[in-house]
């Protein structure tokens, strides 16, 4: 049975149970070790919500190809695979939120920051989201919402794996940084969305930050003004949202879910349509149709496998 | 189309495919043997141009207070500077980047306190290694304001 993501400030049951989850899974340790995963320092337990954040990194890190490969596509990023890769990690917290909520009809709410991108500057840092009641504000550390740190409750939002200045995994103890609308003044908007959905090419080559298509401009390498898209909403929220480890932030999933629904509503207008082919040059290997996408808390999955996932779930609206 | 049922992640299930995982990703994460060691990165760029072959090498090394730089650069065709550290940002130049760095990773570069003051001989307020909550105080400089082309 199908569910129906909804929008997180329109559904406030929604957004509520999403916090709780992601806490819950920030308290859950299945196993995994720092030592498991190569992250330096002593040998600590890492939560389910963190594995997310090693995942995301280790699939930055992860260079295809690893040789002549200048503008950097790495196996979920930076090439074709960056939705369908960021669909699979999705669903793999969707899951896993519906199996520690208990609540199998749960759906991930997503942000349509292309909305509050319609209003000025002053009033896109109004937005509902950036409330106590919704996922709390800016700060460093961010001092409202579900997820303020508290040093005396280990049981309180913690960011505890981040990455230092080169990339590299580490960990720390300390609470969530948001520094919102300080780098770049605004979200994008209708017109930015509407663009990307003009385009009727999904990607091409180089298949990299310089490709033509409907892939780059989603990812946000396309433009005049500044970071597009889907890299305007990092670089806007900022604070935690900026490193490779930026899924740390739980609007990392609420922003990636409106990627998938733009994603969603691009196929609807111009058909189920990947490329590169799965025949295609082994220089692309990791982003062609069938190639496996880099997992780590399930068995891998393909491109092919994301791209109808009509069964698993839809939106309330693809109005985007 | 998706045509095998969904796999349902379990507690279990989890450790048991990061363990499996994990071994796969440290063979395939290959970003340290992009590095071309003390920190000189070389990035070659090919374009073939009405016949002609074209190849521009770009060597980088950047240190920021003698400290070397070896997070993974980027150089675009359109001659744009990206970095992996920070994923989301473009520079129009290498220094642009630096500075970047420093406003974001700020404990990384904190300059050595004074003997017998508090911090002395940690890094970023860090004990053991780990970075405690005050690190990232200023990332909140307005000064990183620059980096993002205005709109």
């Amino acid at each position: 049975m199908s569910i129906t993501r909804p929008n997180a400030l329109k559904d406030a049951t929604a957004l509520a149970d999403y916090c709780d989850g992601v806490k819950k899974l920030k308290n859950e340790f299945t196993g995994p070790t720092t030592k498991d995963l190569g992250i330096t320092g002593s040998v600590e337990k890492i939560s389910t919500c963190d594995l997310f954040v090693v995942w995301h990194v280790n699939a930055m890190m992860t260079m295809t190809p690893v040789q002549n490969n200048p503008e950097g596509r790495n196996a979920a990023h930076r090439g074709p695979v960056f939705p369908a890769w960021h669909r699979f990690m999705l669903r793999q917290l969707e899951l896993n939120l519906q199996r520690v909520l208990t609540k199998s009809d749960f759906a991930l709410p997503y942000w349509d920051w292309a909305m509050d991108g319609e209003g000025s500057p002053e009033e896109q840092l109004k937005s509902g989201l950036w409330t106590k009641d919704g996922i709390g504000g800016s700060g460093d550390p961010i001092s409202s919402g579900p997820f303020v740190f508290d040093p005396s409750d280990s049981s309180s939002f913690c960011v505890r794996i981040d990455t230092d200045s080169n990339g590299n995994l580490q960990q720390s103890k300390r609470g969530l940084a948001r520094d919102l609308g300080h780098d770049i003044d605004t979200l994008p908007n209708r017109t930015d969305t509407a663009d990307a959905l003009k385009l009727s090419l999904y990607d091409g080559p180089p298949w990299t930050v310089s490709s033509s298509g409907f892939r780059n401009q989603v990812e946000g390498w396309v433009g005049t003004t500044g970071p597009g898209l889907h890299n305007r909403v990092h670089v806007w929220v900022g604070g935690d949202m900026s490193p490779a480890s930026s899924p740390n932030d739980p609007v990392f999933f609420l922003n990636h879910c409106n990627v998938d629904r733009i994603w969603e509503a691009w196929m609807q207008k111009h058909g189920r349509v990947y490329v590169p082919a799965a025949n295609a040059s082994n220089n692309l290997k990791g982003h062609r149709l069938n190639d496996e996408l880099a997992s780590l808390l399930s068995p891998p999955t393909t491109p092919a496998d994301v791209l109808d996932v009509g069964t698993q779930y839809v939106y309330d609206s693809l109005d985007v | 189309m998706t045509t095998q049922p969904e796999f349902l992640p379990t507690a279990e299930s989890i450790a048991k495919y990061v363990k499996q995982n994990a071994r796969k990703l440290a063979k395939s994460s290959s970003m340290k043997s992009m590095m071309h060691g003390k920190g000189v990165q070389e990035i070659i760029r090919q374009d073939d141009y009405k016949g002609h072959h074209v190849m521009v090498k770009t060597r980088y090394e950047i240190t920021i207070d003698g400290q070397v730089v070896t997070g993974h650069i980027m150089l675009t065709n359109l001659g744009q500077v990206q970095y992996h550290g920070l994923p989301n940002h473009s520079f129009d130049s290498a220094v642009e980047l630096a500075r970047a760095l420093i406003d974001n990773f700020p404990e990384d570069f904190e300059k050595k306190a004074a003997p017998g003051s508090p911090r002395s001989g940690s890094k970023g307020g860090s004990m053991g290694g780990m970075k405690m909550p005050s690190s990232k105080a200023a990332k909140s400089s307005k000064s990183n304001k620059s980096r993002s082309k205005p709109r």
